[in-house]
């Protein structure tokens, strides 16, 4: 009740930048079991990338896929596969054959399996793809793939920084390996449609990025002028705030890729709206995941690289180690719930391992003037305002 | 109602989005065919789809721009004469072709598409206008036909006949030219001269003998037609058929194109009841055999006419290029360059002799697949460069030098994916594309109205405007863009009713954020809109250029998906400027919206949080009330 609670006001303070070594060692694991996955066993190719017939039939009652299967082979084609798809009056049997040679072949296994099925001819649906189609259509949703890069890329570059354009597509590619990898873990058949689902997918993958970045770039706004909070603390507390509206979002979309995915695979068994749903609905998921537990700690790696940002830490640290003893109140400006409590979740790696002593100092734009101390922790964000927050505020999870 | 100054005027934009709904289904309901349905596609419809790729033949490599359209063309051009109904033929990215047919066809019908489209430079041993033997004497064509081809017609072809000796004759040196002539029936004026025309011929062409599995087709067509075939081998000349001939020949007429084209040539020609509705239909490539005379049809003055022709001594690989021109004396012309000058020397010089004969035997016919698309007669023994005159307009010019520049380098065609969707698993398919958006609206507007109480009821309102919105587009897209909804267009629909719904979670978690800082609900919507306005922005710019990405670049159905996905994404933004905003920001002036149970936005606060905003709350309304 209580999380559930927090989590609806946006008072979480899950510390996912200070644990980011975590994600980074769950998520390096994961990748490489989908690397092993995607080199040794690859994936399982729909029609579409092998090229062949498909000849589907509605089940009829008292005819059995081995009835429409042998009607097939008699005919003196070889079945790659005869399988049952579908549920209720959507049933229907749906036999895959290897490329025909002559349309007029086509044409007669098309009759025996309406012969075979008891219906008319006009009834059995065919689809027949030459070996090139899959690939002719993968070639270009990889160039696709390129030109979104470049284009959401440049925009994000134009729109807020070059390091969120880093991390936002560094969260991407993981979002495609890790899909890829389980479809290929797991089996799900590849086809043209699951290529280009993909591709939907960074779109809602960069999305979700793009509004943690947004507030991240809100919350840092006049950062290193003023020494109160670290770029990972800032960073941490717009995750938490946009918790909610991630998984939201994530909800309300995946929400109707759910019901998608119900009715493509659960009743209509085979086609373009299964193919479509499935990877929509893992690709979601992982971009869920990635803007959460990556984006934003890569982005914040990214950031601290820059000396500005590593030297206002410390400086920040300095001062916040001085501002404890002085603890009284100057700083109670009002301020946001969300960012006082960012102020101790926050409590980063790298503070921990380098902290910095106080600065007598704590003026905007001092330097700490490397005065080290050790031990001092930070314990900042516990100013005296705690009007706004909850009772569980400090407690972690 | 004195809204008090800094408050939205949230009045103004929601008569914005009536006028836009207005203007939408007025275009809806009182333009076009005033149907309001989307157009379906054929997988929700019941139809067939094929994708042809269109490679260079020999060479395989992509075609340019011109040369797939030209590609299209000939791909239309055979599925209208095969017969099939509503046929739509696009194309797709850099080789592909569409061809969606809606009605009943089999894989056999549009498998015969795929035969590669040539060029050919034939003689022209007789022509006769295409009467189908309706009528017994030659029917009146469109140009006055007791002119004769001496006289000019009305229209601006006669102009040309006149210049047509002086044009040779400054074309000089290495240019000569070629005339196409569009007077009408002109081997009607001379009968007799066509019919002596053809022997000769026949006898100079070493025409190869046909294969063997024609000749079983041509018996059994012959068996099929009886008596009506030794009739037709009596006939000479398409021009000397006695009237009381036709009954006796009319079972030609019932022959299918196929049955046609296993025909002897002489006979093909020489019954007037083939018509060229049957030869054009005839299998693409059935007349491609250089080897062989073939008849075709073209228009002579607008006229269907039916050609005899000789075996084709030029392809269109030896033609160089072709380009077109305005002459100031001659209008528009066509330039022909060959890559062997001496082939083309060799035809002219047949087909001029020694330049006595009539005009209109000594054509020479280019042949694009099954039609004739130009006959020019010709003025000269020609050993360099020909030119291609005769009144023609801009685009005439524009669409021969393309036929003939296709001829360079001709396609091959590979079919590459064969799709045929029964209506009754169409209807099912479309069923269960809305069943799925059906299930996916549900859940969403479940977990809004638990999730946002009163503001869920906003986020149902907000989705109904956007259906609506989305609707009109779709029937408008599809009656003026041709656009077609197809399945992956659904399903691209019930993604985007995610999308639409997040902007709004974007809206209403910041105005949580705000009133979570203390903030009255009235206060907080316009800070909230200040800063959501800027996210949902940029988070609608990354889904829609995901969107335009994928539909310019990918193939193949999940365009359809791209392209709702797109739509959707635009029309969000319409929604959430003029709709959501202003309605949460009316919404928020109401007393029993701000309380907690309904909005789900009070219980934000602390209980002391509470009491406090509560009050301010109250004054904050006393206030707008004096005011």
């Amino acid at each position: 009740m209580n999380t559930l609670r927090r989590l609806y006001r946006g008072e979480t303070n899950i510390d996912f930048i200070g644990h980011r070594k975590r994600w980074y060692i769950a998520s390096a694991i994961i990748v490489l079991v989908c690397l092993a996955s995607l080199i040794f066993r690859g994936f399982n190719f729909g029609i579409e990338f092998a090229g062949g017939s498909q000849f589907q039939v509605p089940a009829q009652p008292g005819v059995s896929l081995q009835d429409v299967r042998a009607a097939v082979e008699n005919q003196g084609v070889t079945v790659v596969s005869a399988q049952t798809a579908g549920s209720g009056s959507a049933q229907k049997y749906v036999i895959r054959t290897p490329e025909f040679k002559d349309s007029g072949k086509q044409a007669a296994v098309k009759d025996a399996v309406a012969k075979a099925d008891h219906v008319s001819a006009d009834k059995v649906d065919t689809s027949e793809v030459s070996s090139s189609w899959g690939s002719a259509v993968t070639d270009k949703a990889l160039l696709a793939l390129v030109v979104f890069l470049v284009v959401v890329g440049a925009y994000i570059w134009i729109r807020f920084e070059q390091k969120m354009a880093i991390a936002g597509l560094a969260a991407l590619a993981h979002d495609l390996l890790l899909t890829a990898g389980i479809y290929s873990v797991v089996g799900f058949e590849v086809t043209p449609g699951t290529v280009v689902g993909l591709l939907t997918i960074l779109g809602f993958s960069l999305y979700d990025s793009v509004v943690v970045f947004d507030k991240v770039d809100e919350n840092a706004r006049g950062l290193l002028g003023s020494s109160r909070y670290t770029y990972a603390e800032v960073a941490n507390q717009a995750v938490n705030q946009t918790l909610m509206r991630s998984i939201n979002t994530s909800l309300i979309g995946l929400l109707p890729v759910a019901g998608l995915l119900f009715v493509g695979a659960g009743m209509l068994g085979v086609g373009t709206l299964k193919d479509l749903a499935l990877v929509l609905f893992v690709g979601m998921l992982t971009g869920a995941y990635s803007s959460l537990f990556l984006a934003t700690p890569w982005l914040v790696d990214l950031k601290l690289l820059d000396k500005r940002y590593k030297l206002h830490t410390q400086r920040v640290l300095a001062r916040r180690a001085a501002g404890k003893s002085a603890e009284g109140g100057t700083e109670a400006k009002a301020g946001r719930a969300g960012s006082a409590n960012a102020g101790e979740s926050g409590a980063d790696a790298e503070t921990r391992v380098d902290p910095v002593a106080a600065s007598t100092a704590p003026r905007v734009g001092a330097k700490p003037a490397g005065a080290r101390a050790a031990g001092a922790k930070p314990a900042g964000g516990k100013q005296g305002q705690s009007r706004k927050r909850s009772g569980g505020g400090g407690k972690r999870r | 109602m004195a809204a008090p100054s800094g408050q939205l005027k949230a009045s103004r934009y929601f008569i914005a989005l009536a006028l836009i709904l207005v203007a939408l289904y007025a275009l809806v309901f009182f333009t076009g065919d005033k149907k309001a349905h989307p157009k379906l596609g054929l997988d929700l419809q019941g139809g067939t789809t094929m994708t042809l790729s269109a490679t260079t033949l020999g060479k395989g490599q992509a075609p340019d721009k011109d040369r797939l359209e030209r590609a299209r063309q000939i791909i239309a051009n055979r599925v209208d004469t095969s017969g099939v109904s509503e046929p739509e033929v696009i194309t797709e990215g850099n080789k592909n072709i569409v061809v969606n047919v809606a009605g009943k066809t089999s894989e056999a019908d549009l498998s015969k598409l795929v035969a590669p489209a040539e060029l050919r430079f034939r003689k022209v041993v007789g022509s006769t206008p295409d009467t189908g033997g309706v009528q017994p004497s030659p029917p009146a064509s469109p140009a006055p036909s007791a002119s004769g081809s001496a006289a000019p017609a009305p229209s601006a072809s006669g102009a040309t006949a006149t210049p047509s000796a002086a044009a040779s004759g400054t074309g000089g040196g290495t240019g000569t030219a070629l005339n196409e002539t569009p007077s009408p029936a002109a081997a009607s004026a001379t009968p007799s001269a066509g019919a002596s025309a053809a022997p000769s011929a026949s006898a100079s062409a070493s025409a190869a003998p046909i294969s063997e599995s024609l000749e079983k087709r041509r018996e059994a067509v012959i068996a099929k037609l009886g008596p009506a075939y030794q009739v037709a081998q009596s006939i000479q000349s398409p021009d000397q058929v006695a009237p009381q001939l036709l009954p006796a020949l009319k079972p030609f007429s019932t022959l299918s194109p196929d049955e046609v084209a296993a025909l002897p040539v002489d006979i093909q020609y020489n019954v007037p009841t083939i018509t060229c509705a049957q030869l054009n239909a005839r299998q693409p490539g059935s007349i491609s055999d250089p080897k062989q005379q073939v008849v075709s049809c073209g228009s002579e003055g607008g006229a269907p006419t039916k050609y005899k022709l000789d075996v084709a001594k030029v392809l269109g690989e030896d033609v160089k290029d072709a380009n077109f021109t305005n002459s100031p004396t001659q209008g528009w012309i066509v330039n022909l360059s060959f890559k062997n000058p001496d082939k083309w020397a060799n035809l002219s010089r047949e087909v001029y002799g020694n330049g006595t004969a009539d005009k209109s035997q000594r054509q020479v016919a280019i042949v694009l697949d099954n039609q004739v698309v130009s006959a020019p007669s010709i003025e000269g023994v020609m050993t360099g460069d020909a030119t291609i005159y005769g009144s023609f307009t801009q685009e005439q010019v524009v669409t021969l030098s393309q036929q003939l520049k296709y001829g360079a380098l001709p396609l091959a065609f590979k079919m590459q994916s064969f799709d045929h969707v029964s209506p009754t698993l169409g209807t099912q398919q479309m069923k269960m594309g809305l069943l799925a958006g059906a299930i996916g609206l549900a859940l969403v507007v479940l977990y809004c109205l638990l999730y946002y109480r009163a503001l869920g009821l906003a986020v149902i309102a907000s989705l109904v405007v956007s259906g609506a919105l989305v609707y009109a587009s779709l029937v408008l897209l599809g009656r003026h863009l041709g656009y077609t909804l197809s399945l992956a267009g659904i399903a691209g629909f019930i993604v985007a009713i995610g999308i639409t719904a997040d902007s709004f979670v974007v809206f209403f978690e910041r105005l949580k954020d705000e009133v979570k800082d203390g903030r009255s609900v009235r206060s907080a919507v316009p800070r909230s809109w200040v800063r959501a306005r800027r996210t949902i922005l940029s988070a609608d710019t990354v889904s829609f250029l995901a969107a335009a990405v994928l539909y310019f670049l990918a193939i193949g159905a999940v365009k359809g998906f791209a392209f709702t996905l797109g739509l959707s994404t635009l029309l969000d933004v319409i929604v959430v400027f003029l709709f959501t905003h202003p309605l949460v920001a009316v919404l928020s002036r109401l007393n029993a919206f701000t309380s907690p149970r309904i909005s789900g936005l009070g219980n934000l606060r602390s209980d002391r949080a509470l009491t406090t905003v509560k009050t301010t709350n109250r004054f904050g309304a006393a206030r707008t009330k004096e005011s």
